[in-house]
């Protein structure tokens, strides 16, 4: 198998995840925006996938699917705001249930101990399952250093690793792929016959990875959840390549985000009644593994050591800042990736970050830093629909807004400050206003040149258009037409 | 794992909270049950959940054939007969077992208990044969567990998976499921489905890893 030297590189020539130095969203999503296959491909899918989700939640709690998301996020908030002490019961729990418990408080100290680990049990082999929180650290190029072959097993992350190229979306990692870059990379890299076939590049991907889950002598694996009074660690699959790795070889390490914390069964099963649903439309994954502990002294099989290493990694940052501690509470469903008007033009890659969407625009700035990511939260139109979409009720554009409030250090130019005052003027009286909306519906009509929207403002106006175009309004007013239809006005 | 290590950890998550050691925790008090469904259908109430499970269960893909438990070994065996399978691994569970082999025998297919060579499990084996510990109506789950009488691997290796589900053990929803804290299996799975993929261009494909196909035999009585 191919060996990257370097990391892949998106249109900029930086690295598609996490470009070096400061990243800017626009000229990225520039050029997404010209790729009509990927557009349609992500379009497709995202539409499809929040329709889903709105059906599938309608049907199974008719209408109190937003009281229950507010329960959601109530239980996430509650375990987050004492994480302390839900850590503490897991660490105890999972330590007598015989889990090895590590503690990593950045990316290279996780890496370093899933290296030693492997490297103490002299692992060959490692079959890896779907973990956000390793894309995060760059765990594949340190294990695959240290003379580890690594292989990821999750279809589309397998495709990807092998085609050189980077998940663009938290569920559905190769939204932006199509079957032909598929059968491409099969046939070169895996030596397969070319088909376009999903059905049969499927299999072959299959029978390729079975001799890996047999030959394998590491499994490594994320986790969805940490129950606090059972020490479990949960674990939500579709294909089966998460129990392989968590059955199959004689050792299984899982890295997790110390935020995946909740404190009882009844919390876990309250969540995953949302997680797959707001995920994928289904009513629960494939396959939901509720792990304790390694193998017991009379289990027929299953790995000898599982350990679990916590990471922290920008998270307890998070944590202190009470206006994006509830970030943390995210599930990472991808329902407001599906939902986001911005996400579905952009598109993953655009963000520069395994987490991308509006999630993404709030965490990845929060984790590596605002100064570095300075784009990210102008990506949304802050209309909203990924708070309603969010099963855990996450406010993600109140945390917009306050992070672009950070970016804006300094006063607004004497134009914008003009502008503010005239619209607290015209907004003050019901004549002001109506004076003001019809200057203001005429003019936006004189400068967009006879088309129904307005592409390039004149003058000073003319940066709020570069990455935007503005809708005209109807040409006869609404108190207009009211009017004319016989309604009276007050 | 270290104390002093783990306090470290724990004395920064508890700095940015601004909680100290042993600080208590009020209670999560929130209504949990707001996610159970309502059950469909009025009367005789395990017939409710009985009929909800099936549905369920064939709405994500699995199949589900209803016998009296005195039927059960006929009614798998048939199964595999005409799905052409011929070999078997069983787990150890001894419940229906002993009948089930014996059919089995007779059809000449050919069962291999549990802790067979990997090389016959994962090339020969057609069909893993576990028992159901539970199952969960409202999302169509069953419940299987690594243990001392069935591998991880019987349910997830071979292209076909049979669960035998007794139906008392089948409750309303997840929040039903009777769990102690203390006294987990190391390793328990609700399968809901088989295994599948969307990965390329959303194209639906069953069998990826796992089993492609999950038969459930619901036995009563
Ligand atoms: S923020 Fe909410 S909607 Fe978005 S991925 Fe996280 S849980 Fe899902």
């Amino acid at each position: 198998m191919k060996k990257p030297a370097a990391p892949p590189t998106s249109v900029d020539g930086e690295p598609i995840l996490f470009p070096r130095g400061v990243h800017d969203i626009r000229p990225r999503a520039q050029q997404f925006l010209e790729d009509e296959s990927l557009q349609s491909a992500v379009r497709e899918a995202t539409t499809l996938k929040d329709q889903a989700r709105r059906d599938v939640l309608k049907e199974a709690f008719g209408d109190d699917v937003d009281q229950i998301r507010s329960i959601a996020g109530e239980i996430k908030r509650h375990t987050i705001d004492h994480l302390d002490h839900y850590i503490e019961t897991w660490i105890e729990r999972a330590e007598a249930a015989g889990t090895r418990v590590h503690l990593a408080s950045d990316h290279q100290e996780a890496n370093r101990i899933v290296v030693e680990i492997a490297r103490e049990k002299n692992v060959k082999l490692c079959v890896k399952s779907k973990s956000m929180v390793t894309e995060e650290t760059h765990l594949l190029p340190q294990l695959e250093a240290a003379g580890i072959e690594t292989v990821e097993t999750d279809l589309g992350e397998f495709i990807i690793q092998i085609d050189d190229d980077a998940p663009s979306h938290i569920v559905m990692p190769m939204i932006h792929k199509d079957r032909k870059s598929v059968a491409r990379a099969f046939v070169r890299e895996l030596g397969a016959e070319y088909t376009e076939e999903p059905e049969q590049l499927t299999r072959i991907a299959r029978e390729h990875l079975r001799e890996k889950y047999r030959r394998a002598d590491l499994g490594i694996s994320g986790g969805n959840f940490l129950v606090a009074e059972s020490g479990s660690l949960v674990l939500c699959t579709n294909e089966g390549n998460g129990r392989f790795c968590t059955s199959a070889p004689p050792t299984h390490i899982a890295v997790v985000g110390i935020e995946k914390l909740v404190p009882a069964f009844k919390d876990l099963w309250f969540l995953l009644h949302l997680l797959a649903r707001s995920a994928t439309g289904q009513p629960l994954t494939c396959y939901t593994q509720v792990l304790t502990g390694p193998r017991r002294q009379d289990d027929l099989d299953g790995p000898e050591e599982m350990h679990v290493v916590l990471v922290d990694a920008g998270r307890t940052r998070i944590l202190a800042d009470p206006q994006f501690r509830e970030s943390l509470g995210c599930i990472r469903c991808g329902a407001c990736l599906n939902a986001c008007p911005v996400y579905r033009k952009a598109t993953g890659h655009a963000y520069g970050s395994v987490y991308s969407g509006p999630i993404g625009a709030v965490i990845t700035p929060l984790l590596q830093g605002l100064d570095r990511n300075p784009t990210l939260p102008e990506a949304s139109s802050l209309c909203g629909a990924c708070y309603e979409a969010c099963p855990v009720n996450i406010d993600l554009p109140r945390m917009l807004v306050a992070l672009r409030r950070k970016t804006r250090k300094r006063r607004g130019t004497t134009g914008e400050r003009m502008a503010l005052w005239g619209m607290r003027i015209a907004f003050s009286s019901d004549r002001y206003y109506r004076f003001a909306a019809s200057i203001h519906r005429y003019l936006l009509r004189c400068f967009s040149g006879g088309s129904d929207r307005l592409r390039a403002a004149p003058g000073p106006l003319s940066g709020w258009t570069r990455d935007r175009d503005l809708i005209l309004p109807a040409s006869r007013s609404f108190r207009k037409r009211w009017r004319d239809r016989g309604g009276a006005i007050r | 794992m270290k104390g002093t290590a783990k306090n470290i950890f724990l004395d920064r998550i508890r700095a940015a909270l601004g909680r100290s050691p042993g600080q208590s925790v009020d209670p999560l008090v929130v209504d949990h049950d707001m996610v159970r469904p309502s059950l469909p259908g009025s009367g005789d109430e395990r017939e409710n959940l009985r009929a909800l499970f099936v549905d369920r269960a064939r709405a994500v893909g699995m199949d589900v054939l209803i016998c009296p438990r005195a039927e059960v070994a006929k009614v798998a065996v048939n199964f595999l007969t005409e799905a052409a399978i011929t070999s078997v691994q069983i787990s150890n569970d001894p419940i229906i077992e002993q009948e089930l082999v014996e059919k089995m025998n007779e059809s000449s297919i050919r069962v291999a208990r549990e802790g067979v060579e990997l090389d016959v499990l994962y090339q020969e084996i057609e069909c893993g044969i576990t028992m159901a510990k539970a199952a969960v109506a409202s999302t169509g789950s069953v419940v299987v567990t690594g243990s001392d009488q069935e591998s991880r691997l019987t349910s997830l290796v071979p292209p076909n998976h049979l669960v035998l589900l007794a139906d008392s053990r089948i409750v309303e929803d997840l929040l039903d499921l009777s769990i102690s804290p203390e006294d987990l299996p190391s390793c328990m799975t609700l399968v809901t489905g088989p295994s599948k993929t969307a990965d390329i261009e959303g194209v639906l494909i069953t069998g990826v890893h796992g089993p492609g196909r999950v038969q459930i035999v619901l036995y009563h009585g």
